[in-house]
């Protein structure tokens, strides 16, 4: 990163100034009012520190901090005397240079005033000269460290960066002038550097988006028209803010606008300096793509159909790049973070674009890059510095990306020894520099997790159940309150379940979020990672609940944090699923119905289909769990849940322009088919657990009308709910109500009784049996009469097999205990070979992050 | 230059395929059927003269053809002066006048300033050898403070600051070829001309000037139409030179 500087017009005859005051002299000369002797005293300074870091240390030593940040931090009122303009360019000229040493006399410059102090002078009215070396001086000190927090500290400074870049551009394209361009590029150079998380990112992106595209729109429109070399560098730095600072709705309102910004970006892929390729492939790709890899959750992405064939251009593009990169490696380190950043995002898009990837050879020259950085997996407690940091956070996040999709990849990935760097990385000590690279090493662990043939082997042996409970239980708790207090709070009535904090005021929770929110970042990515580890055929299962993972997903659940939230309650999800009873009531006394119905009705339609699955997982083939959600909740309440989210409908879309809301879409439909399977669950148990279900008719009025729902999983779980409601239960099970409630009852499949036991069964009274035939009848007339005989009569044309299948066997059930005609032989012989308990098939939901079984 | 008269077999019966070829005139009429903008070709006549470093013609041509002043146009006179400052052997004003021009290039690149501050060095034992009492006290503790330190943190520094402290074990006619070439003039010239071009770099300006380039292009291209067995007037660089 270099800048052209100023020549100042007072200089000349400076180099007989050296000798004239003494090295050891020149710290008085800055402390007096007298600004003559005060600036010559600067530049001498200026040329005795640069290049020399000893000299560095030793003004350091003596204080000078203090006397440039004085310097600088004074602005003048009344008459603007230049002199003092001077002294303070030169200061920060001067401060800027010390920014650039050994790290331990660099991070010495990190006290609070010199970030203050710099940004201050972004905030005032200050001439472009000051503007260029206190720029030059941030971005320096910014590379060497991010301050995550610094736009949340600096509230003003997205607006005056907004402003001081509307205000040059106009300057820049009426008069090309040197300083305005150098002042402009600074100024872009800044944009990703105070924003360096995703979430700071979009904070800013408000106030920046508009300025920057009218800036980088300028700069294509003009570099057509003027003969200037140099603004290639301007326009680089432009377009890669604008990529960094866009959001998806941002996206769609450029690329809406028709193709010209996108042709003139797809021209800058041949551009000849690197710089200019490289942002432009970063911002078709950010055009293009869903979003920056290491935030989206856990959930599949939408894809934009053109990415993948934009991504037939950007993908030699890059690899180019990334080889030239290698083969002369800048600074002695091969690789670019932003080139690997790029192509992780493209790689999120999968198909074509990652086997293209992979094909050139991508993961071996990931690794090449990584051994680089961390030679065996070795990382110096503290020595990852921010750049190899961004070297390593993204080639870990390209890797991820690569085998998100498929099993080979992964297998590849293992193979070049990757899940050692991850062990690596998630114990290296906390810094700000290891933050991203911990994010990026838990997406790689949750890309592995995918494959059931590594959970079982390779992950077993690597340690990666200690670095991962470390790295959710590192940052304290957002809530102090004790995380197990809902162990006691089982079974109390709902009106202790929302233990939120009153006296807390909103913006006291904004600044309390805002704070921790780097690691929150983390904590959501570790989540990601856990929830396939905890599934029960994971090995590596009991060793997480055995370190206390538990609490520390309660308390990810209870995070205002939405993305942790999320993934919370998805791991939970998952540790419910199957048939482990012991498991099921560990995390129920942690978690606490409260908790988890408040989740059923969360602001995010996502973490509502997390929490009603929830439920699904632990109704499934448990009445003991049935019984205690209707004890905790109470049967209407339960009811009434169902209810609500069989009713949702999603929000259509007024036009175009609303396409996010197009993309939530899906979940509308997941909610409900979480709900359906709730009732299906419920269906599935005692006879009482059924006669609730036939009780509440308005849920099942919903289910009937559900029957004719687009969504194929929407009429399958609505037809599951019709079979298990008309099940004639064999003859033991029957009073049930009274003598088996509570025991754990294991489903067994149709035959699978020995023909003592039906022997023995069939001795048992046979009045129950007529009694509850009446039931059933009545149950069956109950359907008819809502009218889910036609639906399924409908559905006998499903478009589906499943659903067609399933809808025989609803109508056999059902037709023989309303008493109508059989259906034919060969029907029959279907259906019986069909007949199960909706619970066996339509059993827990976890197949949203797992192509386990792929 | 028309098209010759082929002789292969063939060429005297009804031809199958037609041999292309254009005449000058053909040639230059389908030349100028391409339309390059005035703005293009100022633009690259400006690129030229900006990166060959003819400044008052690039000057005097901003000003005719109406182009707003480059970035790097305003440049040229610092490096001009940077660059005779180092042929002159005025080491210390060169330094300041990098610092003054872009304070981050002798911070960012350790190498440069070591060739600058032995360069210094040089100076400063050339003018304590030239009388013969030379004060030999500056050349010591100019190493001492300036070289020492950075000669133990790399070898290649240490093996280039110990060649130049031995000139002052000898006299400076009687000089190792080795050591003779640190007292050449040729030296400056190599740093000044290192520094020259990590100056362009850091400014993010290509070392090749656009022209050059789409000369290569026009020769590729002319190579490619030669295969394909084309007939038509080749470029001439002496003709537009």
């Amino acid at each position: 990163m270099n800048w052209m500087f100023d020549h100042f017009p007072i200089l000349s005859g400076l180099s007989k100034f050296a000798s004239m005051i003494a090295e050891d002299d020149l710290l008085p000369y800055l402390r007096r009012d007298d600004r003559h002797g005060q600036l010559d005293a600067l530049r001498s300074l200026k040329n005795s520190v640069i290049g020399h870091s000893d000299q560095k240390a030793s003004y350091l030593d003596r204080g000078v901090l203090d006397d440039l940040l004085a310097i600088i931090g004074t602005a003048q009122d009344g008459v603007k005397d230049p002199i003092f303009d001077e002294c303070r360019i030169h200061a920060s000229v001067v401060l800027g240079s010390f920014a650039y040493s050994d790290p331990e006399i660099s991070s010495r410059l990190f006290t609070p005033p010199t970030l203050s102090t710099l940004v201050k002078v972004l905030t005032q009215y200050s001439p472009p000269a000051l503007l260029v070396a206190s720029l030059r001086t941030l971005t320096t000190l910014l590379t060497l460290r991010l301050t995550p927090s610094l736009v949340q500290q600096f509230p003003h400074l997205a607006k005056s960066l907004s402003e001081l870049i509307s205000h040059y551009s106009t300057a820049c394209f009426a008069n090309y002038a040197r300083q305005d361009v150098q002042v402009l590029t600074n100024l872009c150079t800044l944009v990703p550097l105070i924003s360096p998380s995703h979430s700071s990112a979009q904070s800013v992106s408000s106030e920046l988006t508009g300025p920057l595209f009218d800036l980088v729109y300028g700069s294509l429109k003009s570099s057509q028209t003027s003969g200037i070399v140099i603004d290639s560098k301007l326009k680089s730095t432009a377009i890669l803010a604008l990529a960094h600072v866009l959001t998806p709705t941002a996206a769609r309102e450029i690329t809406a606008a028709g193709p010209k910004f996108t042709n003139a970006l797809l021209a800058l892929l041949r551009a000849p300096d690197t710089a200019t390729r490289l942002s432009a492939a970063a911002l078709l790709t950010a055009l293009y793509t869903s979003g920056r890899p290491e935030t989206t959750s856990t959930s599949g992405v939408t894809r934009a159909p053109q990415i993948t064939t934009l991504a037939l251009t950007l993908v030699p593009t890059l690899m180019k790049l990334l080889d030239d990169t290698i083969a002369a490696p800048d600074h002695g380190r091969k690789g670019d973070p932003r080139i690997l950043h790029t192509l992780a995002i493209l790689c999120r898009e999968g198909g074509d674009v990652t086997d293209r990837c992979v094909e050139a050879g991508l993961i071996k020259k990931i690794v090449s890059i990584i051994v680089q950085v961390a030679p065996n997996n070795h990382f110096a407690p503290g020595r990852i510095f921010e750049s190899d940091g961004k070297l390593l956070s993204s080639s870990l996040l390209c890797l991820s990306a690569l085998g998100l999709y498929n099993e080979d990849y992964r297998k590849a990935i293992i193979e070049a020894g990757a899940l050692s760097v991850v062990v690596a990385v998630m114990n290296t000590a906390n810094t700000p520099a290891t933050r991203e690279v911990k994010i990026a090493a838990c997406h790689v662990l949750r890309t592995l997790s995918r494959s059931v043939r590594l959970l079982r082997t390779t992950m077993v042996e690597s340690g990666v159940v200690c670095g991962i409970v470390d790295l959710l239980g590192e940052a304290p708790s957002e809530e102090e309150r004790p995380l197990l207090e809902n162990v006691d709070n089982v079974g109390n009535e709902p009106e202790q379940m929302d233990d939120e904090p009153v006296h807390t005021t909103v913006t006291e929770v904004a600044a309390e979020e805002d704070e921790e929110e780097e690691d929150l970042e983390v904590r959501t990515a570790a989540m990601a990672a856990v929830c396939n580890l905890v599934l029960d055929f994971s090995p590596l299962r009991k060793p997480i609940l055995d370190k206390g993972i538990l609490p520390l997903v309660v308390s990810g659940a209870r995070s205002r944090y939405t993305p942790l939230r999320l993934n919370s309650t998805w791991a939970l999800k998952h540790m419910v699923f199957g048939d482990d009873m012991e498991t099921k009531a560990c995390v129920m006394a942690h978690l606490g119905f409260p908790l988890i119905i408040k989740l059923c009705d969360d602001k995010e339609i996502q973490v509502q289909e997390q929490a009603l699955d929830f439920l699904r997982n632990l109704t499934a083939r448990s009445e003991t769990y049935i019984d205690m959600l209707f004890d905790n909740v109470g049967v209407d309440e339960v009811f009434r849940l169902v209810d609500c989210k069989l009713s949702l409908l999603p929000v259509p879309p007024i036009d175009e322009s609303e396409q996010e809301l197009l993309s939530t879409q899906p979940y509308y439909t997941k909610v409900i088919i979480a709900a359906a399977y709730i009732i299906v669950h419920i269906a599935a148990g005692y006879d009482r657990h059924r006669e609730t279900v036939i009780a509440h008719e308005a849920v099942l009025r919903k289910i009937v009308q559900l029957m004719r729902h687009e969504n194929y999983g929407v009429r399958l779980a609505c037809v599951w709910t019709i079979i298990n409601l008309t099940w004639v239960e064999e003859p033991n099970r029957a009073p049930g109500d009274v003598a088996s409630a509570g025991q754990i009852h294991t489903v067994s499949p149709a035959g699978g009784h020995s023909s003592e036991q039906l022997q023995q069964e069939q001795n048992i009274s046979s009045f129950a049996e007529l009694y509850f035939a009446d039931i059933y009848r009545r149950r069956a007339m109950t359907l008819v009469r809502l009218g889910a005989r036609e639906q399924l009569e409908y559905l006998k044309q499903d478009p589906v097999l499943d659903v067609r299948e399933k809808t025989k066997t609803a109508i056999y059930q059902m037709d023989s205990l309303v008493g109508r005609p059989s259906p034919s032989a060969e029907d029959e012989q279907d259906i019986e070979a069909g007949l199960s308990r909706g619970v066996d098939v339509a059993g827990g939901a976890m197949q949203i992050d797992s192509e386990l079984h792929a | 230059m028309s098209a010759a008269a082929s002789i292969g077999p063939g060429a005297n019966s009804a031809s199958i395929t037609p041999k292309r070829g254009y005449s000058r005139e053909q040639w230059e009429s389908k030349l100028d059927s391409v339309k390059v903008s005035k703005a293009n070709l100022n633009a690259l006549v400006m690129n030229y003269l900006i990166i060959e470093g003819y400044q008052s013609a690039a000057l005097k041509f901003a000003q005719e053809a109406n182009i707003s002043s480059s970035v790097a146009l305003d440049s040229i006179d610092d490096r001009m002066q940077i660059r005779a400052a180092i042929h002159a052997g005025a080491i210390q004003e060169a330094i300041e006048r990098i610092n003054d021009l872009n304070p981050e290039l002798l911070d960012t690149n350790p190498e440069l300033h070591f060739s600058l501050l032995r360069l210094q060095l040089i100076e400063l034992i050339r003018k304590c050898t030239a009388s013969a009492n030379g004060d030999i006290q500056p050349v010591l503790s100019f190493a001492t403070t300036h070289l020492a330190s950075r000669a133990q943190k790399n070898p290649a520094f240490l093996t280039d600051l110990e060649r130049t402290m031995a000139l002052l074990c000898f006299p400076q006619d009687s000089l190792a070829p080795q050591l003779a070439e640190l007292m050449d003039p040729s030296l400056r010239r190599q740093v000044a001309a290192r520094v020259n071009e990590a100056i362009l770099e850091a400014q993010g300006v290509m070392r090749e000037a656009k022209m050059r380039g789409l000369v290569r292009l026009w020769g590729w291209a002319e190579n490619a139409l030669r295969q394909e067995k084309v007939d038509f007037p080749s470029l001439d660089l002496k003709n537009i030179a």
